[in-house]
């Protein structure tokens, strides 16, 4: 009970109170003295820190939900989806062209829109003069903090502009949110709607001009590859007005199968020498000497015919038919890189003017209906959130440091 | 008017009554360490820092991705932060609930009537919350100055989360105390369920989103992972957190505060003639 007294006590000392037995005890005082002590008296009231705490939560108060103005927020959601098979086309529309899931892409995607609609290239864009964005959303009585002052600098109002607009990719579905800001509810449905055309150019333009640089370089292929058929035909067309239009290969069988008619004549001629030397029992009779003169011319003649189909002097049809399977080579492969080339050069050619990738909208953005009252408490919570914190934190650490 | 003038001034009284046995209590620890009060900073502190290393630990040996400690969670936090989000509202939890499981009593003479066993846990749960919140506020300081990006999405919504927490780990606490009393193997299944099952389905060490969806409901029941996951959704709104909703922890704070105080009106004699 002694210590509910003396906590009583001291709660029910108030200023006050003390103020009035002063001037009770005093005779006669001054008014100018009065009213300086009055003066003194309301600031030290002030200096409590209860008194400070409580004037902190009131303006917060009186803020966050009277003088605030009111903000409304328009919300869509939307998925990025490739109209093509991944494994032919790229995984993002900045990657290259690894395969991907489609919610991967989509997010990658996302993580770029993030970036790219926050920028300062696409605040331009919406707000092409420097004045279109203060116009819109300038400050008004009696809340002169919201809002963007007149005559910002470019920083500021890039600034604001980011505070305008918030886009949350999903890695679990892989959609991307886009919430944006505004101080009457057109304003925040318009805005996001021009974000969702923003958002659709940067998916298709980047496609596309991607798909332009392949195709000027696909263009280039074509003609060297032109270039290269041109040069491996007209090789073999001097190829074949030096050594005529027949071919080598033909050339050299004909060659072969003549050389073997004179080889089984030999082997005859032989076997009938043999047989006419059993027959008679001179080895130089006149009917042996005219055979083996046979066989022996034979022999010179197949020499020669093999010498003159292969040596540099003769047709050297060996070189000419290694000559001309090379030069034909050349001339099926730059046929064939011509084609390469050009379907390349066409595919590139429709790429760059087809849309690769769509915005699939799974929530279309809606004209808000009334205003968001999230921000209010957050803010004010926020402010009950640093007296919480400063106390705790402040407290504790000055206890511990008196202590220490 | 009279009566609310003495609802304040009681409250007052009791408040104050609350924040001297919290000095009372802060300066024994402070004499029984050579830390001092620094002592009850230091403590949590060395915990999450082993939390810390654990995590980045598996990390490494897991191999997959050495630089990122994170894994998936590093798209929007940075490790330090996800970790101490987490260990401070888990922790809060979990000191005020083994404090309430140890007894309720300062381990001096006290001869005031006025001190109540409920007065002696709230001013527990407020050097606790003090101590992890002047952590919390420390670690996010450090991590900004050496990254020089902070964020605070909804700070509405990280106080809320923070004093919820509070408000739910005294009812659990309240509770314990009494279920305590019946049973001394009861206490130790009780503290073996805080120290173990609550700790690690608390999401310190992983993001709800991380988990298989199938799988999430058997960690979802646990309200101190609402708690840590909307904590981190407030500092960063880009946050996923599936199958996590603040409706469940206010719920659960509520009723665990309020059968928790209904038990308390009706037992008080029990703690009393315990403690005396």
């Amino acid at each position: 009970m002694a210590d509910r007294e003396t906590i009583s006590q001291k709660s029910s000392a108030m200023p006050t109170s003390s103020f009035d037995a002063n001037v009770a005890s005093r005779s006669i005082p001054n008014s100018d003295v009065i009213s300086k002590s009055v003066w003194q008296e309301r600031l030290n009231l002030l200096k409590k820190p209860r008194v400070l705490i409580s004037l902190f939560l009131a303006s917060s108060a009186l803020y966050c939900f009277v003088i605030g103005r009111d903000r409304y927020i328009s919300v869509s959601e939307f998925v990025i989806q490739q109209a093509v098979p991944l494994n032919t086309s790229s995984a993002s529309v900045l990657a290259g062209a690894a395969a991907a899931p489609q919610v991967l892409t989509s997010l990658v995607d996302g993580q770029y829109l993030q970036v790219y609609l926050a920028s300062s290239e696409v605040k331009n864009r919406l707000f092409p003069k420097s004045t279109s964005l203060e116009e819109k959303y300038h400050k008004t009585f009696p809340d002169f903090r919201t809002g963007i002052a007149k005559q910002s600098s470019a920083p500021a109002q890039l600034v604001f502009y980011r505070d305008l607009l918030e886009v949350s990719p999903q890695p679990l579905s892989g959609s991307v949110i886009v919430k944006t800001v505004g101080f009457d509810p057109a304003q925040a449905f318009d805005f996001n709607k021009a974000l969702l055309v923003q958002s659709r150019r940067f998916v298709n333009e980047v496609n596309q001009s991607i798909n332009a640089d392949q195709n000027l370089f696909a263009q280039k292929e074509v003609a060297l590859a032109e270039k290269n058929l041109k040069k491996a035909s007209q090789a073999l067309e001097v190829f074949q007005e030096k050594f005529g239009q027949l071919s080598v290969e033909s050339e050299q069988a004909a060659t072969s199968s003549f050389i073997s008619g004179l080889e089984s004549r030999l082997v005859d001629l032989k076997v009938e020498e043999a047989s006419l030397r059993r027959q008679y029992r001179d080895p130089n009779a006149p009917e042996v000497s005219f055979i083996a003169d046979q066989v022996n011319e034979l022999e010179k003649q197949i020499r020669t015919e093999r010498q003159k189909s292969v040596s540099e002097n003769g047709s050297d049809l060996n070189s000419l038919a290694i000559k001309e399977t090379s030069l034909r080579a050349n001339v099926e492969f730059a046929t064939e890189s011509l084609q390469s080339a050009r379907i390349a050069a066409d595919n590139s050619r429709r790429e760059s003017t087809r849309q690769l990738k769509f915005l699939v909208m799974l929530s279309q953005p809606q004209q808000p209906v009334s205003p968001d009252q999230n921000w209010r408490w957050q803010a004010f919570l926020g402010s009950i959130g640093i007296i919480v914190v400063a106390w705790g934190v402040g407290g504790f650490i000055l206890a511990a440091m008196k202590k220490a | 008017m009279m009566f609310i003038n003495r609802v304040v001034k009681g409250l007052r009284r009791q408040w104050m009554i609350i924040v001297a046995i919290a000095d009372y209590d802060r300066n024994r620890q402070a004499a029984g360490s050579s830390l001092g009060s620094w002592e009850s900073l230091i403590g949590p502190l060395q915990m999450m820092l082993f939390f810390i290393g654990m995590r980045v630990g598996f990390s490494f040996l897991r191999g997959t991705n050495k630089f990122a400690a994170g894994g998936s969670t590093d798209m929007y936090f940075n490790i330090v932060v996800f970790m101490s989000t987490g260990f401070c509202i888990a922790f809060l939890f979990r000191n005020v609930a083994i404090k309430s499981l140890s007894g309720l009593k300062l381990k001096a003479p006290l001869y005031y009537p006025r001190i109540k066993p409920l007065d002696i846990l709230l001013a527990l749960s407020l050097n606790d919350m003090r101590a992890l919140a002047t952590l919390s506020l420390a670690i996010l300081g450090i991590v900004y100055y050496f990254t020089w990006n902070f964020r605070l999405d909804s700070p509405g919504l990280a106080i809320s989360v923070y004093l919820l927490t509070v408000l739910m780990a005294i009812g659990f606490g309240l509770s314990v105390v009494f279920l305590g009393r019946l049973n001394k193997w009861l206490v130790k299944i009780i503290k073996r369920l805080i120290q173990r099952v609550i700790i690690f389905t608390s999401g310190i060490f992983f993001a709800t989103f991380e988990i298989p969806a199938h799988i999430r409901p058997f960690i979802t029941w646990n309200p101190i992972l609402h708690g840590v996951e909307l904590f981190r959704y407030s500092i960063n709104n880009e946050y996923p957190i599936p199958d996590i909703s603040l409706s469940y922890l206010i719920l659960c704070s509520i009723l665990m505060l309020g059968f928790s105080l209904i038990l308390y009106r009706t037992n008080e004699s029990l703690l009393l003639e315990i403690n005396d």
